[in-house]
């Protein structure tokens, strides 16, 4: 080391000076105008979004509730010795009935007790949508099912003003209707019949829809396909008629059809990038202030495509495929600019009249000015994201659902210019401070898909990239690490 | 090493406080460490006005970007950092050219130094071109090396050796006048 360099660290290294007061006082009110200048948005930001995904979930519970209301079963049990009679007006019930008679016609004539008793039950509501639910109970369901045979009379009617249409004779007869359907199971035989038995009694809601009737009388009929054995094109018709049910009544999610268990989904994103950078080995809160200074966010998204399987009725896996862009907008200026120009004079020598030397010296001249760059930054990356999705809740045209899992990074590029390590605008290009691939990011989301026609579904789904390491290498000066919170918009078909 | 309290608080307890946005915190880290960053400042800046607004500039950067400091390293260490580099910003903004034929070769017995004091040894550092002073205080007092200041400043490695004996020169002349006419 030079002596002189020796000698002036020594003495000057740990040195004093004494700072007037003032001093603070500037950077007081420096700090306090700066504290005054922050942002309000991420609050702003956070507590919208909160707000808007609790409305979200309170509107889609809403609707839920509605339809789930409305299709509620309360049940009624009565235990009855005797038939009931098929021309009993009270239709808004479903029940079934055990028979053991062949002779159905004088069986039902002796079921008076039984009428009587239904009657009883339908008109004693008191409260005022318990009477409502009577007036307008259109579900009649009757259940057989012998004891000592198989055979099973059933009945449904959708009709609360109709007669039932339940015709029985001594060899053959069940007729039974669904949604205006008769269905005809000709072979009663068993002469062992003796009575009917009103095993349970129902009373359903009014509904809505005609789907959801079917939803209701499901039960009824799956156990009556089982215990029908004596005609075939009876079953057969009762399984057409339950397959059709049951593709409309499975688990959480009406969407998750035994059917159409994959699903193909094309979404965008619209993506919100909440970088945070911070000082690498070195601190320098200079370039740490450049950097931030010199970019503004600008519109970036996320497109895609994501295949879905359901594991099971609230479970299903989604692989796809994305590409997202991230833009900011990069800006420079440097009002102390100076351009270098050099200037060539040629001064000639002149003698008598003529030149005889001449001298050329070159001068440099610097011309004060201004230098603005501006770019528009661009880091794309190409992810394929593996998510798991839950369905917290479902309606027949909506559902609720959480979804979690990881993206997998496979390529992150840039372009566009930065402050460079010296404070001076650099390619992005040529930069050297950021990875090229960004491992493993972790998805989280909630997913509001609604039903729009046939096997579309229109899915919303605000969601969060967090990421679990830097986007720099670590031997940038600046570290970045980006959460990118996003709300992705798709088209789902099921097939 | 027993940690430092001031007010009660250690210096831990001043920065969790200060990132909390306590004043009074933020008032006694600046009491405690404006005088030694003060003589940094003066060393890089022409004036004790420019080494004033340094001060000012490099501390507001301290309390708005304590949440980045890690608290791997000394905290004078980061704050002694990032008044170097405000510096380094304050004199390329202010940048001076200066003629190198000012500069002359002379050379001064070393022991004078001894009988000048610090604030004397500042005030001479300080009247050095900008060039100069800044090549001077990183390469002589904060220990870079000639490609880490050229990487710094953006000059090439010639130039930061070249001021850097420029600099000598300067200040050995300068020495050498006032002790003459001290004697």
């Amino acid at each position: 080391m030079h002596p002189l360099d020796h000698i002036m660290k020594k003495r000057l290294s740990h040195a004093h000076t004494p700072v007037e007061s003032y001093n603070w006082d500037k950077i007081s009110e420096k700090l306090d105008g700066i504290d005054n200048q922050k942002p309000k948005h991420i609050f702003l930001r956070s507590t919208l979004g909160t707000a808007s995904i609790i409305c979200l979930l309170l509107i889609s519970g809403f609707l839920g509730f509605n339809i789930y209301d409305s299709s509620q079963v309360l049940p009624l049990a009565i235990k009855n010795t005797h038939t009931s009679d098929h021309t009993n007006k009270v239709s808004p019930i479903a029940f079934s009935t055990t028979t053991g008679s062949s002779h159905s016609s004088s069986t039902f004539q002796q079921s008076s007790t039984s009428r009587e008793s239904i009657k009883q039950r339908s008109t004693s509501f008191t409260n005022p949508v318990q009477n409502d639910i009577a007036n307008n109970l259109n579900e009649l369901s009757i259940e057989s099912n012998n004891l000592t045979s198989p055979n099973t009379i059933q009945q449904t009617s959708n009709a609360i003003n109709k007669p039932n249409i339940f015709n029985t004779k001594a060899q053959s007869s069940t007729i039974s209707t669904l949604d205006n359907r008769l269905i005809e199971s000709k072979s009663i035989s068993n002469a062992t019949r003796q009575s009917a038995v009103i095993d349970h009694l129902s009373i359903m809601t009014s509904l809505p829809s005609s789907t959801n009737r079917k939803l209701e009388i499901l039960p009824l009929l799956t156990n009556s396909i089982v215990s029908i054995d004596s005609d075939l094109g009876a079953r057969k018709t009762y399984r057409k008629l339950n397959n059709k049910v049951s593709q409309k009544t499975i688990g959480g999610c009406p969407f998750t059809f035994e059917t159409n268990n994959k699903s193909l989904e094309v979404f965008v994103s619209h993506d919100l990038y909440q970088k945070s950078l911070s000082m690498g080995q070195p601190i320098d809160a200079g370039l740490l202030d450049m950097r931030k200074e010199s970019v503004v966010d600008q519109y970036s998204y996320t497109v895609g495509a994501r295949f879905g399987y359901n594991l099971s009725n609230r479970w299903r896996l989604h692989l796809g495929a994305s590409y997202s862009q991230q833009n900011e907008k990069f800006s420079y200026i440097d009002p102390e600019s100076n351009q270098e120009r050099f200037i060539t004079i040629k001064d000639y020598v002149y003698e008598n009249g003529r030149i005889v030397d001449s001298v050329i010296t070159t001068e440099k001249v610097i011309i004060p000015g201004t230098t603005v760059i501006q770019k528009n930054n661009k880091y794309s990356s190409f992810d394929i994201p593996v998510i798991a999705r839950f369905t917290v809740f479902g309606t027949k045209d909506l559902s609720i659902s959480a979804t979690l899992g990881p993206i997998f990074n496979i390529s992150y590029d840039q372009k566009g210019t930065i402050i460079g390590d010296d404070l001076k605008p650099q390619r992005l290009e040529d930069y050297n401070g950021y990875k090229t691939q960004l491992g493993v990011r972790l998805y989280g989301g909630f997913s509001l898909a609604y039903h729009v026609a046939g096997d579309l579904d229109l899915v919303f789904e605000p969601h969060a990239k967090m990421s679990l390491q830097d986007v720099t290498k670590d031997k940038a000066l600046v570290q970045q690490r980006n959460q990118v919170f996003g709300l992705h918009t798709g088209l789902r078909y099921r097939f | 090493m027993s940690p430092l309290i001031i007010n009660g608080r250690t210096e831990k307890d001043l920065i969790f406080a200060c990132l909390q946005g306590e004043r009074q915190a933020q008032k006694e880290i600046f009491q405690m460490y404006a005088p030694k960053m003060m003589a940094i400042c003066l060393r890089y800046a022409p004036s004790k006005q420019e080494a004033e607004d340094i001060l000012q500039d490099s501390f507001v950067k301290v309390f708005t970007h304590l949440q980045d400091f890690s608290f791997q390293g000394s905290f004078e260490g980061w704050v002694r950092r990032i008044i170097v580099n405000t510096a380094i910003r304050h004199c390329q903004k202010a940048e001076n050219n200066v003629s190198i034929d000012q500069v002359a070769d002379e050379t001064t017995d070393p022991e004078v130094f001894n009988s000048l004091s610090e604030d004397e040894l500042i005030n001479i550092i300080s009247s050095l071109p900008d060039g100069y002073r800044v090549v001077f205080n990183l390469y002589a007092i904060e220990g870079y090396n000639h490609r880490e200041i050229s990487q710094m400043l953006n000059v090439e490695e010639s130039t930061s050796r070249s001021q850097l004996f420029k600099a000598r020169k300067m200040l050995q002349d300068m020495i050498a006048h006032i002790y003459q006419k001290a004697v």
